[in-house]
Order: C-alpha cells, then sequence, then structure tokens
C-alpha cells in the first residue's frame, strides 16, 4: 500500500511493545497467605462498573471489597482468607457470561455475587448451576429467576426483595391511598419493568378494586432502551382523561432523573397534581437531592436512614470512613448483606464447597444490616426481607442532602413475599397462557384466581 | 511445489504465519494442560474455552473479511445473521426439542434466507449508503427480537439450551467446534481462490471496470452478502451450542464492532488475517479485563486506534513492516518502486500482435462498411440541463470515427448513454442490430463494446497479469464458477496480450505502479481481451507526453487493422484526430453540428467559428 | 386526540428535534466537507455536557449556564481540534472502514476517559432562572424551557445558514462539499479548512450537549444514545445538508413523539425511524435535501 512514513513506524513499535508488555504483565496474580489462613479464595464479583448501571457498580463493588476485608480482619471464612475478584461487564449481557466462566474456571471463585440486571443474572444463573457454585443475588430481582422452570438454580440465592414482593409492596401502598382512584402506568419495557408492573396490577386489584388504570395496557411500557426525554408520557399524562392521581412507575436511577426534571419544568406542581409511586434508591434521592419532589410515594429496598438499628449506624460510620463520607445506598447493604450472609454458612459448614455451604443457607435465619433477621427458604431459595414505602418529605431538615421519607413503613418480608402455592405453580408451568405455561403473568395461577 | 517457490515473498510469509495458526489452534487443549501443569493457579479448561471462543469468533470474522477484504463492502447488519443463526438452533431447541446438531444445520439456511432478502433490499444503494442501509436494517432486526416476546423471548434471550453429553467436555466441543470451523474455513477459502473470488476482488478494486468487463457487480455483491450472512449462521450457532444461550445483544450494531476491530487487527489482505486477529483478541480481551479491570476501553480504544495509525494493514502484514524495519536498520535502500517509462509502447512490435487473433472470442458478424453501431434521436437531460439532445450518428465497421467538440459539448455524455452507465431520456442505440438502449453497461460490454476510460480505469492492487486473466475470466462467464484456481486460468493467453502491447515484463507488478502511458496500454488488452468489435477511447492521450501519444495512437491503429476493431473515440488533440480519423463528427451544445472526412470538417465555417467563439469566451 | 392534546404531542416532538438537529447538524456538516463518518460525534456530545454541568454547578446561580456553555464549547471543540490533526488527517485518504474504526476507537477511549475524570455517578444542573417556569396554553402546561431550547435550535440554524451562505468560510465549505476534487485545485489552503470545519461540528455537538444539560441526567450513556439517531437524520436530510438536518430532525422528532403517543404504534415508534432511514437510503440515498454524488 505504498511505502509508510517513518513516524508511522516507530508507532508501530511502540504499539507491539505496549501488546507485549501487556501480555507479560498477564497471568495470575499469586495469591500471599498469612500465617494463619489456609490459603486465599475469590468472592466473584462480575458488575457494572461501566455501562449504564454504572452507578450501581460501583457502591457494589465497594460494599463487597469491604466486606471481605472485614472477613479476613475476623478470622476469614472456613480459615481461607478472601479476596473480592472484581471484573466489569458493561452492564452487557454477553460479556457477563464470559466473565462469569472466567471467574469460576479461571479465578476459581468460592461464590458469586449477582449482576445488576435481571437479564444478566438470567444469562448467568445457568453457569452458576452447571458448576455448583453458590449465587447470591443482592439486585437483581425478577421473580422469575426463581420460578422459571428452565432457570431455577438450586445454587441461586436471593437476598433482595423480587418483583413480585415489590410490585406487591406498591399494590398494597397504593391501595391504601384512599384519594386514589385513577392510575397512570409508566413502566420500562423489559423483564424487570413488565414483572414488577405485574405484580403492582394484581396486587391493586386485591386491595383497591374500584381503582382503575386510565392508560391503555399498550402504553404502559416505554420502549427499551429508553429515550432520554419524557416529553410524550408527560404529555399522555396531561392529555389523560381521566385525569390520574398517582403515577405508578417503576423507573430508576437516570430514567426517574429525567422524568423528575422534564415534568416538574413543564408544571413546578407537576407532582402535586399527579404525585407518583416508584421505586427509589437511595442513589436515586441523592442524584436530584433538593429538587427531589415532595409527596412522592416510594418503595425502596435498603434505606438507611428508615431502618434504624445499630449495626446499620455501625456500618453507615464504618462505609463513610472507608470511602471518603459517602453513604452506604441500598445496593451497598444488600450487597454486604449478601456476603456476610454466605460467610456465616461457609463458617458454619466448616467448607467453602458449594453444596455443603448450600445445606447450611437454605431453610437457615440471618441477621442483616436491615435490623432484622431473614430466613432463606426452600421452596425458591428466597430470603423474606422486607421492602420500605413511604412518602418523602423535608422532616429530616438538613441531616442529609436530599429528602427522606415520612410517614415511613418497613413493610415485613412476610406479609409481601410470594406464597408458597404461587411458586409451586410456576416452577410445575402450572399457569397456563393459550395452553402454554407462562411465568409472566402470575395472575394466571390456578391459586391466585381462587 | 515449483508454484510455491515461485510465489513472492510475501505469499510465502503468508502460508508459513497460516501454518503455524493451524497448528497452535490444533494444539490449544494439550497446551492449555501444559500451562496448567506449571501454573497451579490456572485452568486448562478456561483457556480451552478461550479458545473455542476464539474460533467462532474467527468464522465470524473471516466470513465478515469475505465482504469486506474482498468485495469492498462494509456492512454494520453481520451481527444481524450471527444473532440469526444463534436464535434458530435456541428456538428450534426450545419450542420444537430440535436437538442442537441438527439445529445447527437449520442455521446457515435460515441466517442465509435472512441475508439475501435484506440483501436485496441493502443493495439498492452503494457503498457508504449501503453501510448506513445496513445499519437501518440491523436496527430492525435488534427490535424484532427485542421486542417479539412471544417468540423469541424478548429481552430474556433464550437460556439453558440442552446439549449432547459428550460435548460437556470442554476439549470435546472445542475439537467438535474447531472441525466445523475449519470446514468452514475452507470452504470460504476455495471460493476466493476460484474465479468467483476473483470477480470480487475486481469488484472491490474498481467497480466501474468491473462492470464493463462483464461483471454484473449487483448480482455478485449479493452473492457474497448471503454467503457471508451463511457462515455468520453457522458461527452464530456456534455459539448456542458451546454458550448454551441467545441474547438480543448479539445483534445490536454495535457488535459488528467485533469482527470487524478483529479483522483490522489481523490484516483483511489475508485470507486467514481474521482468524488470527481472533486469537489475538481473545487473549488480549481476557487479559485487559483481568489486570486493568477499571480501564478496558481506554486500553481497547487505544490498541485499536495504535493498528489503525500505525498498521493499516493489520498484524498479518507486520512481518512487511519488520522486514522494512530491519532494512532501515541496516541501510539497506528500500526495494525501489518500479516504474514503467513507456518503453512498452516503443517495443510494439508487429509480429505479436497478430498473435493476438488466436484469441478473439466472435469473428466479424458485420461487413466492412456496414453500420455497426446507430444512435437515433438520442437525448440526455439533467434537471434543466440538456446534455445531449437529439444526436444522430452511425458508426460505421472497421471505421476510425471520432467525436470532437468544444467542453460542454456532451462528448462524456454520449459515451456514457452507449456503454450504459447513463440512460437516455429518449431515442435509441443499435449496436450489429441489436437495440442496446438503457441496458447495463456488463450486458453492453457482452455485447461487444468495449471502452477505455478518460480516467484510467484499471485495477490497481491487482497484477497486470491479474488485470486481463480476471477480464477474461469475466468475459467468458467463468467467474460464476464457486471453484478451481482463478490465477492458474487463462495464463497463457493472458501473456499473449501482454506481449503484444509489451508489458509482459511488468505481468506480476501492481497495475497501479505503471506509468500512466502503460496503463492505458493495459486498458487496450483488455478490450482485446473482451473481444471487443467497437472499442470507445474518451481522451486516450489524455495526460501522456508528445512520445507517448505518437506511439500510443500507432498502436491503436496497428491493432484496429489488425483485428478489424471499429474505432470511436473523442478527442481534443487535434493532431491525434486527424491523423487517426476516417470520419469526424463535431458536437457542440448537445447537438450534432455536422459531420464529414477530417478536411471537410476543418473547413467548415460553422465549425470554425464554434471553436473561435470558445477561445473568445476563453479571453475573457 | 383533540387540537390542544395535538398540540401537546407536536411540541414536545420540536423540543427533541430542536437538540436532535444541533448535533445532527455538526455531524451532517464534517460528513458532506470532510466525507468522513464521525463516530466520535456523540463524545464530543458528552464531553459537551459534563463540562458544562461540572462549571455550572461550580459558578453558581447566576453565571452558571452561561459560564458552562462557553467552556464547553472551547473544551469539546479543542478536543476535535485535537482529534482532527492527530487522527483524522492520517486516514482522510484511506477506505471509510479505517476512519470508521479510528473513531470508533477514539469513542471508547474518551468514554473511558470521562468516566475516569468525572466518575460513573450521573449529574444534574439547574437551568437558568430566566427558561425555569411553565406556560399555559389551551389549558395544559409546557415547560418554557422546550420553548427555549426550540428557540435556540432556530438561532443556531438560522447562524450556520448564515454562515454558510454569506460568508468567504462559508463558501469554501459549500465548495468543500458540493466538489471536493475541484477544492485542491482552488488555491484554499484545504487543511486549515478541514480543521475549521470539523472544530465548527465539534462545537455543534458541543452546543447540543449543553441545552440539553439542564433538561436531563448527564451520564456515561450519552454518547451511543445520541448517534444513532444523529445518523438516522442525517440520512434522512442528507448528508452536508443543513436545510436537510433541520427537516430530518424533524421528521425524526415528531415521529418518535407522535409514535409514543398511539397506544398502536407505541412500541415501534423508534423501528418506524429506522424504516423510514432504509427507505429514504434506497429510494433517494443522498437523502431528501442532499445533493447527488457525481
Amino acid at each position: 500500500m505504498g511505502s509508510l512514513v517513518h513516524t508511522p513506524r516507530r508507532l508501530a513499535v511502540l504499539v507491539a511493545a505496549v501488546l507485549f508488555a501487556v501480555a507479560a504483565c498477564g497471568g495470575t496474580t499469586s495469591s500471599s497467605s498469612g500465617t494463619s489462613f489456609k490459603g486465599t479464595r475469590n468472592i466473584g464479583l462480575d458488575i457494572a462498573i461501566t455501562g449504564q448501571s454504572a452507578l450501581y457498580g460501583h457502591a457494589i463493588s465497594q460494599a463487597v471489597k469491604l466486606a471481605a476485608s472485614d472477613l479476613n480482619a475476623s478470622g476469614g471464612v472456613a480459615g481461607y482468607k478472601m479476596q473480592a475478584d472484581v471484573l466489569d461487564d458493561g452492564t452487557d449481557v454477553n460479556k457477563a457470561v464470559e466473565n462469569t466462566r472466567q471467574l469460576i474456571l479461571q479465578d476459581n471463585a468460592a461464590v458469586l455475587i449477582g449482576q445488576v440486571t435481571s437479564a444478566q443474572c438470567q444469562a448467568t444463573s445457568p453457569i452458576s448451576k452447571q458448576n455448583k457454585i453458590i449465587m447470591m443475588a443482592a439486585t437483581c430481582n425478577s421473580y422469575q429467576l426463581t420460578t422459571e422452570p428452565d432457570l431455577v438454580n438450586p445454587y441461586y440465592v436471593s437476598v433482595v426483595p423480587n418483583t413480585f414482593m415489590e410490585g406487591t409492596s406498591a399494590g398494597k401502598l397504593v391501595g391504601n391511598l384512599q384519594s386514589v382512584k385513577n392510575i397512570f402506568i409508566v413502566s420500562p419495557n423489559y423483564l424487570f419493568g413488565r414483572s414488577e408492573t405485574n405484580a403492582f396490577v394484581a396486587q391493586l386489584k386485591k386491595s383497591a378494586p374500584d381503582d382503575k388504570i386510565v392508560n391503555p395496557q399498550s402504553t404502559w411500557y416505554v420502549p427499551y432502551p429508553t429515550n432520554p426525554r419524557w416529553d410524550s408520557t408527560i404529555a399522555a399524562i396531561q392529555a389523560s382523561n381521566p385525569k390520574p392521581d398517582l403515577i405508578y412507575s417503576n423507573i430508576f436511577a437516570a430514567d426517574q432523573e429525567n422524568f423528575i426534571k422534564q415534568a416538574l419544568a413543564v408544571d413546578p406542581n407537576f407532582f402535586q397534581k399527579y404525585p407518583m409511586t416508584t421505586l427509589s434508591s437511595v442513589d436515586d434521592l441523592n442524584a436530584l437531592q433538593s429538587t427531589y419532589p415532595l409527596g412522592m410515594h416510594l418503595y425502596m429496598r435498603a434505606p438507611f436512614f428508615s431502618l434504624t438499628n445499630s449495626k446499620l449506624t455501625t456500618f453507615i460510620n464504618h462505609y463513610r470512613s472507608a470511602y471518603n463520607g459517602e453513604y452506604p445506598s441500598d445496593w451497598a447493604i444488600m450487597d454486604y448483606d449478601a456476603v456476610m450472609t454466605w460467610a456465616k454458612a461457609a463458617n458454619a459448614a466448616g467448607t467453602l464447597t458449594g453444596d455443603k455451604v448450600l445445606k447450611q443457607l437454605v431453610g437457615k435465619t440471618f441477621s442483616s444490616l436491615r435490623g432484622y433477621n431473614f430466613t432463606i427458604r426452600k421452596e425458591d431459595q428466597q430470603a423474606n426481607v422486607g421492602e420500605t414505602v413511604g412518602t418523602t418529605s423535608g422532616a429530616s431538615g438538613t441531616k442529609y442532602p436530599f429528602p427522606t421519607l415520612a410517614p415511613v413503613t418497613n413493610l415485613k418480608g412476610d406479609d409481601i413475599i410470594m406464597p408458597v402455592d404461587l411458586v409451586k405453580e410456576l416452577q410445575a408451568g402450572q399457569c397456563e397462557q393459550g395452553g402454554k405455561p407462562t411465568t409472566t403473568d402470575f395472575a394466571l395461577c390456578p391459586s391466585w384466581k381462587g | 511445489m515449483t508454484s510455491l517457490l515461485r510465489l513472492s515473498r510475501d505469499a510465502r510469509v503468508r502460508w508459513t504465519l497460516s501454518g503455524l495458526l493451524i497448528l497452535f489452534a490444533l494444539l490449544v487443549p494439550p497446551l492449555a494442560g501444559l500451562y496448567e501443569l506449571s501454573n497451579p493457579d490456572a485452568s486448562a479448561r478456561f483457556y480451552i474455552f478461550l479458545g473455542t471462543e476464539a474460533l467462532v469468533l474467527a468464522l465470524w470474522a473471516v466470513s465478515y473479511n469475505l465482504m469486506l477484504g474482498y468485495a469492498g463492502m462494509v456492512s454494520f447488519a453481520h451481527a444481524a445473521y450471527y444473532g440469526v443463526g444463534a436464535y434458530t438452533v435456541a428456538l428450534l431447541f426450545q419450542d420444537y426439542h430440535v436437538p442442537v446438531l441438527l439445529g445447527l444445520v437449520a442455521a446457515p439456511v435460515v441466517a442465509a434466507v435472512f441475508g439475501l432478502v435484506t440483501g436485496l433490499v441493502a443493495l439498492r444503494a452503494v457503498r457508504l449508503y449501503f453501510s448506513l442501509l445496513t445499519l437501518a436494517i440491523s436496527q430492525l432486526l435488534y427490535s424484532l427480537a427485542f421486542n417479539a416476546y412471544g417468540f423469541t423471548g424478548g429481552d430474556n434471550g433464550i437460556h439453558g439450551i440442552e446439549i449432547p453429553d459428550a460435548l460437556t467436555d470442554y476439549t470435546t466441543m472445542y475439537y467438535f467446534v474447531g472441525a466445523v470451523v475449519g470446514i468452514c474455513l475452507l470452504l470460504m477459502f476455495l471460493l476466493t481462490r476460484a474465479p468467483f473470488g476473483a470477480a470480487l476482488l475486481a469488484i472491490r478494486e474498481n467497480r466501474e471496470r468491473a462492470r464493463s468487463i462483464g461483471i454484473n457487480v449487483r448480482a455478485y455483491e449479493l452473492a457474497v452478502f448471503t454467503i457471508a450472512s451463511l457462515f455468520a449462521g453457522v458461527a452464530g450457532g456456534l455459539f448456542a451450542i458451546y454458550q448454551q444461550q441467545a441474547f438480543p445483544e448479539m445483534m445490536y450494531w454495535t457488535a459488528n464492532a467485533q469482527p470487524v476491530v478483529v479483522a483490522l487487527l489481523g490484516g483483511i489482505g489475508a485470507f486467514l488475517g481474521p482468524a488470527f486477529g481472533a486469537f489475538v483478541y481473545t487473549e488480549l480481551s481476557n487479559l485487559i479485563s483481568k489486570d486493568f479491570p477499571n480501564q478496558f476501553d481506554v486500553l481497547l480504544g487505544a490498541i485499536v486506534l495504535g493498528v489503525v495509525l500505525a498498521v493499516p494493514g493489520g498484524l498479518a502484514s507486520l512481518p512487511n513492516l519488520f522486514g522494512a524495519l530491519r532494512s532501515r536498520f541496516r541501510h539497506e535502500p528500500e526495494a525501489a518502486v518500479v516504474e514503467s517509462g513507456g518503453e512498452s509502447i516503443a517495443r510494439a512490435d508487429l509480429a505479436k500482435v497478430v498473435r493476438i487473433e488466436a484469441i478473439q472470442a466472435d469473428p466479424v458478424a458485420v461487413d466492412r462498411g456496414e453500420p455497426l453501431l446507430v444512435i437515433e434521436g438520442l437525448s440526455r437531460s439533467f434537471g434543466g440541463l440538456r446534455a445531449v439532445q437529439d444526436v444522430n450518428l452511425t458508426v460505421h465497421a472497421g471505421d476510425r470515427h471520432a467525436i470532437i467538440g468544444p467542453n460542454g459539448a456532451g462528448k462524456s455524455t454520449l459515451f456514457n448513454l452507449i456503454t450504459g452507465r447513463l440512460k437516455p431520456s429518449s431515442g435509441r442505440v443499435t449496436f450489429a442490430g441489436r437495440d442496446i438502449t438503457g441496458r447495463p453497461p456488463h450486458v453492453i460490454a457482452r455485447a461487444g463494446i468495449g471502452r477505455a476510460f478518460q480516467i484510467t480505469m484499471i485495477f490497481p492492487r491487482l497484477t497486470v497479469l491479474q488485470n486481463l486473466q480476471y477480464a477474461i475470466l469475466a468475459h467468458r462467464g467463468y467467474t460464476v464458477r464457486p471453484f478451481g484456481v482463478a490465477d492458474r486460468m487463462f495464463r497463457d493467453e493472458a501473456m499473449e496480450l501482454l506481449e503484444a502491447v509489451g508489458l509482459d515484463q511488468y505481468a506480476d507488478l501492481a497495475a497501479g505502479q505503471l506509468s500512466h502511458g502503460d496503463q492505458r496500454a493495459i486498458e487496450l488488452a483488455i478490450s482485446l481481451a473482451l473481444g471487443s468489435r467497437l472499442v470507445l477511447l474518451d481522451e486516450p492521450t489524455a495526460g501522456m507526453s508528445a512520445f507517448e501519444t505518437q506511439k500510443a495512437m500507432d498502436l491503436v491503429r496497428r491493432v484496429a487493422q489488425e483485428k478489424h476493431l471499429t474505432l470511436l473515440f473523442c478527442e481534443h488533440d487535434m493532431e491525434v484526430v486527424f491523423g487517426t480519423a476516417r470520419t469526424v463528427t463535431v458536437m457542440h451544445l448537445g447537438r450534432v453540428l455536422t459531420e464529414g472526412t477530417p478536411d471537410e470538417v476543418r473547413g467548415n465555417p460553422d465549425v470554425q467559428k464554434v471553436y473561435l467563439g470558445q477561445l473568445e469566451e476563453a479571453a475573457v | 386526540m383533540d387540537a390542544s392534546q395535538f398540540l401537546l404531542f407536536a411540541v414536545g416532538g420540536l423540543a427533541n428535534a430542536a437538540y436532535l438537529f444541533i448535533v445532527a447538524a455538526g455531524l451532517s456538516l464534517v460528513f458532506g466537507a470532510l466525507r468522513v463518518i464521525n463516530m466520535a460525534h456523540g463524545s464530543l456530545y458528552m464531553i459537551a455536557a459534563f463540562v458544562c454541568v461540572v462549571v455550572a454547578n461550580a459558578l453558581g446561580a447566576t453565571l452558571g449556564f452561561w459560564g458552562g456553555l462557553v467552556v464547553a464549547v472551547l473544551v469539546a471543540g479543542a478536543v476535535g481540534a485535537l482529534i482532527e490533526i492527530f487522527v483524522l488527517r492520517r486516514v482522510y485518504r484511506q477506505e471509510h472502514l479505517v476512519q470508521l474504526l479510528g473513531t470508533y476507537a477514539l469513542t471508547l477511549i474518551i468514554a473511558g476517559l470521562v468516566r475516569i475524570i468525572f466518575g460513573p455517578n450521573y449529574r444534574t444542573m439547574k437551568a437558568p432562572d430566566l427558561f425555569t417556569g411553565s406556560v399555559q396554553l389551551a389549558g395544559h402546561s409546557y415547560a418554557l424551557y422546550s420553548f427555549f431550547m426550540i428557540g435556540a435550535a432556530i438561532a443556531i440554524a438560522a447562524g450556520v445558514y448564515l454562515m454558510l451562505y454569506r460568508t468567504a468560510l462559508g463558501r469554501n465549505i459549500r465548495a468543500a462539499v458540493s466538489d471536493p476534487d475541484l477544492l485542491s485545485a482552488s488555491g484554499i489552503n484545504v487543511a486549515r479548512l478541514f480543521t475549521i470545519v470539523f472544530v465548527i461540528g465539534a462545537a455543534l455537538a458541543a452546543l447540543g450537549g449543553v441545552i440539553v444539560a439542564p433538561s436531563q441526567a448527564v451520564g456515561l450513556t450519552m454518547d451511543t444514545d445520541i448517534l444513532v439517531l444523529a445518523f438516522a437524520i442525517s440520512v434522512i436530510g442528507g448528508l452536508g445538508s443543513i436545510v436537510g438536518s433541520v427537516i430530518g430532525a424533524l421528521i425524526v422528532g415528531e415521529v418518535i413523539s407522535f409514535g409514543l403517543a398511539n397506544s398502536y404504534t407505541n412500541q415501534f415508534a423508534l423501528a418506524f425511524v429506522f424504516i423510514i432511514m432504509a427507505v429514504v437510503l434506497v429510494i433517494r440515498p443522498w437523502g431528501l435535501f442532499g445533493a447527488a454524488e457525481q
């Protein structure tokens, strides 16, 4: 292709040198064992350090690292020193699968922590099953992960309220609001969104059968990946007839921020006219800080300011001193719980082998940072963890840079967890649509209808 | 064996590298085992798994390179067919419990159907627009996979695909995948060596030229698009088997970055280049995400950028690079770029010209003096501009007919109308009794009209010999063949033609390296190879020195006489016109002004006025 | 749908079209004059948005937005100049694919650097007080900021148009768009012209990012979010044509807005955009207002 100019040639040598250097630097890092440890093993965390969910990945990896060092400070797990082995999947499903295999095959992870999105967990759960490595889910939470026949995985344990539990919480919350009769639904069109919305609608029918959804079902779901502009949805809400008393949504993170900002720009009193019920977290509150609207009825998984207990207070200070004064978000708390739960079970089993640790996990009770104990039931290996619901208010003043919830209720796990009959029917494929078994809508299951 | 020795140093290096790569690929499992023995923290299974990934990526990337490296097409839809292949296997298993191995047979078929149908749409546009159209198509297919929840499982993807017990062993899986990939690569390789591959190279080098040697460019592009998507489907099917799942992100347009980066890294000029790149990329990717998890994108971007800027030929061209580096350090002079100086024309030999008779395809069917090309009422407008208006022209067999006229008279447009590059607004063109009005260029070329272009149109990166060989292959319809070795066919005939125009000593040089005049000689040789009866020369001596001009026209006249060629040419050089032409037509502002012998035209006062008028305008 | 509802969706579509136009105009201009597809265009948009937010929050309420605007445009312009000089100049004569890959590599690098410098969190800033507030029209509320966006787009469109058709620079740019071969023969310093055009393109991307920053969360996915739509608009309107970018943006903005409104087309709004893009490429590849290549 003609002769090369000198400079690119030197550059080529440089590139080649970089390649060789990178290759040479590769190779496994050998673990240094302290005198009191049998060896070092990995906690495998494949999480979104980059990509759409980078915000959560950041908090989660910090929490897992903190958990590992705390465990080591108290003697390790079953005699082993634990190391947080963190890989980035960029919120990509394919990469999550690759990384999970690497964590298991190459890095010999003793336990895996679940990813952020349900799509990713769906893809990595089969790998954990195949290799008999326990997967502790603390973020991804679609109930299909534990009830879809193809996905049921004996090594999968969930310590996060699943979409059934969350949707049910929201349904109960809204059902209790006497002034609300008409509801507008906005949800992202992917597994998590559909799953949770279904649960909300099903619970709402039970709690408040006279309440109506004002927008047609085909407009409940916004195409995903979501457009950062919500003009159409905001316009649809304004144009709606009858006007809604409440907006139900489970849009989170950036979408939630965008929606709120844009709605407030259209009408500063938007959320007084149309209060919103949505999934939220400390991160979301922190994103908008004092501009986060008051009077919103939120459901949150583990907001530290509402779950006050001594264990949590200690943890908050511990976390803040380790990480530059950052408050631990819901994700950080749940993932820390996940690691600690597993560690306790492994210590009880005296070994890191998956099957043996599982016996100490399933059916057992554990304490948590959230101020209550939870049990991992055997039917779907879901912990009966609770969900916090409440209304945003400025009651706490300037204590935190964002509004907190008041009034607030910490719903008990047992009140919102999926009934065992339902679990069994879903797992057995007994809920049918058009003659074929489905898990999309549990309202089709015999025990729900009955 | 002798043919191997005759290969250039470049090709020898490539064969060696390819051999090494294949050897390495065969030995991955035992090598991984050895690595595990020597390094207790490592896991052989993991590296074998990575190897399987690399194999599938190699197949995918090589199939992409069929379009990219061989036909010059940049597609953003390739990931879609990969995804279709994976979904075929997955859905057949999930809904109909079809065993995955059978599904693997179906995958390429389904992918090829998708490729064919979408290719028909995509190829309505060319080059950049083609690329953008493939982007639109791929996004549509992705949204189909993502939104059609009931059919494809939507954003969930499909999981838990069961595989035969034998394949659960990592090593067995590796060799199974390797076998399938190997067979596919072999098939693709044979295709690229065959006349079909020659046609692809011609298209990549010079689309216009390919058309004018009789290749129906769009048909070949559609064929290679479909074939590439077929093999992408196999790669996708293999993915579904060894990963045991399929998901829509496989089809998102940015997923195309993978085979493209891999192909670029390895080198798109060599057949196994992308395969080499696949192995390098897989290992590199693994290393970076392990050691630098927080800087993955920056590092990957930096490496790709580095390769793009410094080594555009990819890693496969590194040996050349190192060779050049080495010679620079040793202060060896670089191999001089060979430039021919137009001696070919000086060496034209009558005797050699006579020998080409042997390869003429069609005997002259039209008697001398009879009308060969008849143009009636031909017109063409561009918006409000009437470039050619109601032109009537007859070229008689055996004649040497010149068209002259000032700039903007419509000469080039007229040529384009005759050769099919443009469609006329009205009028008729008849050649040897056949109506060729508005037919596509490759059809007209087949009919017997050859064109030497105003801008030299050869296949620059192919050798001079290949230029001729491929022209013959295309003309005789051999290029549809997917088997055989193109570079071995019609060598002797091509060499004879080259000798006739005096270029035989440059047979193995890249045609783009030759001097301007010699490139014209190549074009002339190609016209002869096509067995053209009527040769259109569009300003044949433009850009030539006086010496070259004289010799070129000598050659043209001689060849025309010996081969009973009819010449139609337009020229600005009046010496050439009056020295060569027997009939002269004068055009002005799109119309025919007058026609006659050179002397008649020279003495015509209207003609003088037109040219003088032009001179006056120029002076203003 | 009655008239007041129609107006709601129409204005929403216009607001969308506004910022999409500004970004697409830059992409289209760069392609028209330089014949380079700049995949890193979205990255420049993202850089500008981040810089604007950071500067605006630092400067406080009164100066915030405007200060952020100036700094963001300067930074993006500088980055654009660096890209043009050190990367693009090497790849002009190479095939489209090499250019694509080079600019794609840049998107990776820039995305990584933005994450390392600014962190993975989403950032927000307030709109300037001048444009905060809502307007009542025909019984519904409208954000004043939407009208600011529309106004800004009109102003920028006018500015670019004037630049192209009333200045010497603009004449040179148009010459580059319509007849690249002639350009080198005409005595213009082509290298410098290309750098200037690329910087203008970067500035337009930056303006898009700045205008959008007060109304949506600024995060790491902004670069890819906007790129495909910018491509679609440039294709539909015509690469190299400003009028085309306006029309293309209007089409895309309204198709999405009304598509999302209707319960039947809800899920397919974005797909419609791609179908239109495909149809244009098949029937009239150079776009509605582009110039057919010779």
